[in-house]
Parts: C-alpha cells; structure tokens; sequence
C-alpha cells in the first residue's frame, strides 16, 4: 500500500507567465489526478493564496529567508539552517554505492532520495530491496531521470510493499513523469482507483501554458496523439476488439481513439472509415483504392485527409 | 577492466516505426536510413513488410543488395502467403509474428491455440525447409499465458527456430514483469530471447534493460522512439542508458551523428 505520493511540479516550474487562476487550477487538479501532496516553490505557494491546503503542502526552500509559515512540512538541502521546523532533508545519491552516505544522518525519518538513474542497470530488485532495509517507511524516493528510467523505478518503489514517492508532471525539474506512475500503479493493481486521471488533458494544456512549451504529441500518457491508429492490421484488430491493440480505454486518460489513413491502412479500416463518414462503398473496387492510398501516402510522405481519402475513393469508384 | 557483455540491437524503424500515423518513408529514405544504421554497427535491420506488396519488396531488396553487416530481417503475419513474398527477397532472416495472447487468439484471429500451433508450425517448415532462417515474434506476449509461450518456444526449437522475441505489444509492461518474463522464457524455453517493447507507460527503455538482465540476448528499438501510440523504445535513449554496462553497436560516441543524420533523411 502506498503511504505517500508528493508532487514537485509546482516546486520546478517557473509560473510567471500565467495568471494565479492557471496556478491554483493547475494545483487543484494536481490532487484531484492522485497526488497526496503538492510540493511549491515560495513563489508559487504566495500565488495560491487562499487556495493553498498548507496541510496537505510542502514549502521547498533554498535559505531560511524563504520560509512561510504554517506549512506541514519544508523540504531543503540544508535542513540545519531550518532547525526548528518540520524539514524534509533531501539526499542526492546518484551512485547505490553512495548509500553508506545514509549512516551519517541520525534522524532518517524525514529523508528524501533524489537520484539512483541508473538503478535497472544493476540487480534493482536487490538494490531497492537494500534501500528499503535501510530507509524507515516514512523515508520519501524521488528518482531523476536522467536515464529515461525514473517513473519505471519508482513504480517498482511503490509496487513492492509500498514505500513513498516523488514526482512531476510531465517529468519537469528532471524528475519522474507523475502521470505515468498514477497509470501505471492503476493498470498494476487492476484498475484500483488513486485519482482521476480524466483530468490529465487540462492539466496537460496548464502545463503547456505555464511552460510555454508544447509536449511531444507521442509523450507517454499525455500525448495528444497517443491513441491515433494508422496501421492497417492494427485498425483490423481494433475494430474487433479494442482490447487488441490498445494498452488501457483512452477515457481512462480523458482521451479519445482517432484513424488515420495511411500506407499500411487495410480493407477493414479503410471500410470503416468510409461507413463512418456516410458512405457504402463497392467491395470491389477496395483493392484498387488500397493501392492509390499506398502511392499517395508515400508520395506526400505523410497520412491522407479525409478530403483526400474521399477523393481517391471517387477516382477509383469505390463511392 | 570487466568486459562488457555484448547486447545486440535490432532497429524496427522502417518496419515499426513506420506505423506513427503521419509517418511515412519513401523508397530513398528507407535504403539511406538502412546504410546509416548498417555503418554504425546495428545488428539487425527490421526492413519491412514484404506481403504490402511490390513496392515494399523492391525497396527490401535494395536494403539487401546495399547492405554491409547487418542481419537484415523481413516481417511475416502466421500465413504461408506472406512467407512466399518474403523468400522471393532473399532476406538473412523471415521473422514471423505470432499473435500469442488470448485476445489475439480468440477475439482477433477467431482462431483456436490448436489452429495457431498448427498455422505456426506450417509457415516455420515452410521457411526453414527453404533454408532460411527463421525468427518467431510472440505478439502481445506481456499478455500471454507464460506457460503456453515456454510449450510454444519448445516447438519452435525442435523445428529449427533461432530466437524468439517477447513482445510488450502494448505497453503494460513493468521492469519487474519484463524480467520474470524474459527469464522464464529463456531459461524453460531453450531458445535465446529479444525484448520488443512500447512506451505506453514511459517504460520502453527500462523494460528493454530489465529484459538485458534477465538474460535477452537482443533488444528492438527505433530511431527518436518512433512507432504506433506513444512509440517504441528510443534507440538513443537505451544506447545512452545502456552503455555503462553493455558493449552495444551503434556505440555511444556514434549516436549524436547517427541522430542527426537520421533527422536529415526523414526530413529529406
């Protein structure tokens, strides 16, 4: 069972940009998506205003002359100069060889590791199962990300027999992409419900606008154009099953499944895109068109448009 | 110094990759696009899809004609027909996909195991009779029943099979998984095991090392992750992750090159 999931978004991102509503959306959202907690920079936490739940908010500091009051706990790099109040230290261990560094702390209770980018390059089943005798259950995992690895190590972090977490959406600050965590501890544990991840697509358009920057339309989870199909045999087995080549119902995400046409697009995909768009087309002149797709497909380098499509159709006497 | 262990790389650019809607590679880009990859030291080529028709076939056996090193492969649906228009290209390996999870079995095929073992074992003699040689992919094996793709795997050696791929054709896969898998599998199916994975969850690269430890003998990946959904595994990515601890080909010093010139062909 998993104690703890702490999001960092807020801590990482620059939100200057955007009006306060965007961030105090953005933070709603981020514990209605699954997040326990919600990690923000001072910035941040003074543009919630009274939106902000110092309750269920961590204040991350670089010095004391950060601090706001009434927060449930502060999260530092150097917790000495915070003495007095309810600190989350954080340790960069980059190394599992660096764990030895653990015995050095007194109090572990409170600690987070930041780092193990490499952990699947080694036996990880041993090496977090090291971590865990070594850390109390309250201690906090935040993997970074500098092998493309981090949101799979902390699933297996929280998989096994629970632990706490810290990530980010989208992976900002280098950390690990929260959203794929959240789905795949949902997929893991049969559908068990932690948040609602229909609210992945809003959160997805604040992000860009307090980033600035557009995600990859194939970001894993996110991308808007994950559950497009162009492949023929693909199409053919989602027509019959959706199940078939599809990894979790796009709803689940908030999102929606879309054909393309394409080179590799097959009789029945082509069939139905053509029924959906009102037409009965002759069976027989199917293969001819397929062949007209295939041309012009490679020609333009890219999939047809529904325009496109339709016109072929018609050249060919298929519609 | 340890020696590094010599992990092979299969690329499915032009075979996988090439399912991203809105990407589509002309005869040119795919031989260019072979020749690169081929010259940084891949393994294997995964040129395409003979059964699509004459234009796939003259552009496979251009691959074929230009190739250095590599191992050059061609992709087979569990029919003889696809197997006839793959031996016609002459290629050093026909790769025949079998669907293997029930889902595929029953509710896409509308087939029985009795009629896949039997269809398997067909299209396999067929080939190997030939002289080919002949590699079995376990399509959306994540979902499989393990014990039904070890009895598979069982048969596939006896008829003379090299490898077989355990294919996460979906993308559910969790490291954890992906090793116990990919253990199983090679260690009770007798046969050396590849890891084709996706990137549904943002595991592709490391289900691809999980499977690397679990004792795959190759992964499958494609230049900048292209492929159907979220993508396959990222070539980069994984030479990037895996070479602290496996001797990989391309090597790590060569990728930047080999990405940027890759860019400048699909671009082309």
């Amino acid at each position: 069972m998993i104690t703890r999931l702490t999001d960092l978004t807020l801590r990482c991102v620059d939100t200057s940009a955007v009006s306060d509503e965007t961030v105090r959306e953005f933070y709603a959202l981020a514990f209605r998506m699954g997040a326990d907690l919600l990690e923000v920079s001072p910035a941040n936490a003074r543009r919630l205003g009274a939106q902000l739940d110092p309750a269920r908010t961590i204040l991350y500091v670089k010095d004391p002359s950060e601090v706001l009051q009434d927060f449930v706990r502060y999260s530092c790099h150097t917790p000495e100069l915070l003495w007095s109040l309810p600190v989350l230290r954080e340790v960069n261990i980059k190394d599992m060889r660096e764990l030895t560094r653990l015995q050095g702390y007194e109090d572990k209770v409170s600690l987070r590791i930041i780092g193990l980018d490499d952990l699947f390059l080694q036996d990880f089943r041993r090496q977090l199962q090291r971590l865990q005798q070594q850390l109390p259950a309250s201690a906090e995992l935040c993997p970074t990300n500098g092998c493309g690895c981090a949101s799979a190590i902390l699933t297996e972090w929280l998989l096994k027999d629970g632990g706490n977490g810290a990530a980010a959406f989208a992976g900002a600050g280098g950390f690990a992409p929260i959203e794929e965590v959240l789905l795949a501890l949902q997929l893991t544990r049969k559908y068990q419900k932690r948040g609602d991840l229909t609210v992945l697509p809003r959160m997805k358009q604040l992000y860009e606008q307090i980033t600035g920057q557009p995600l990859s339309p194939y970001k894993a989870v996110l991308g808007s154009q994950i559950f497009a199909v162009k492949s023929g045999i693909h199409v053919d087995g989602i027509l019959k099953s959706a199940k078939t080549y599809e990894p979790y119902p796009p709803e689940l995400v908030g999102a929606r499944r879309s054909f393309s046409i394409g080179k590799h697009s097959g009789r029945a995909g082509i069939l139905y895109l053509l029924q959906q768009l009102g037409y009965t087309p002759d069976p027989a002149r199917l293969a001819a068109l397929l062949t007209r797709i295939q041309q012009h497909s490679e020609q333009k380098h890219r999939a047809l448009t529904t325009e496109e499509l339709l016109t072929l159709a018609r050249e060919v006497g298929a519609i | 110094m340890i020696k590094k262990r010599r992990l092979l790389l299969t690329d499915t650019t032009l075979r996988d990759g090439e399912q991203r809607p809105g990407t589509v590679f002309d005869a040119q880009q795919k031989c260019r696009l072979a020749l690169l990859l081929d010259r940084d030291g891949i393994h294997q080529i995964d040129a395409g899809i003979p059964a699509i028709g004459t234009s796939e076939q003259t552009v496979i056996c251009r691959i074929i004609e230009n190739r250095v090193r590599a191992r050059i492969s061609v992709w087979n649906r569990l029919n003889p027909q696809d197997i006839l228009a793959s031996m016609a290209c002459q290629p050093d390996i026909i790769h025949i996909s079998v669907p293997s999870s029930y889902v595929h079995i029953y509710s896409k095929l509308n087939k029985n195991k009795t009629w896949l073992i039997s269809q398997m074992e067909q299209c396999v003699i067929l080939a190997r009779e030939r002289g080919f040689t002949v590699t079995i992919g376990f399509e959306d094996a994540s979902r499989a029943d393990m014990t039904f793709l070890i009895y598979l795997t069982q048969r596939l050696k006896a008829l003379g099979v090299s490898r077989v791929q355990f294919a996460d054709t979906v993308g559910i896969l969790t490291p954890g998984r992906a090793y116990d898998c990919v253990e199983a599998l090679t260690r009770l199916g007798g046969l050396p095991v590849s890891f084709h994975g996706h990137n549904d969850l943002g595991f592709a690269v490391a289900n691809a090392l999980a499977s690397a430890a679990a004792g795959a003998e190759a992964v499958e990946a494609t230049l900048f992750g292209l492929g159907e959904r979220a993508g396959n595994c990222d070539l980069a990515a994984l030479i990037q992750a895996a070479a602290p601890a496996y001797e990989l080909r391309p090597a790590l010093r060569d990728c930047a090159a080999l990405q940027r010139h890759a860019l400048e062909i699909i671009r082309s």
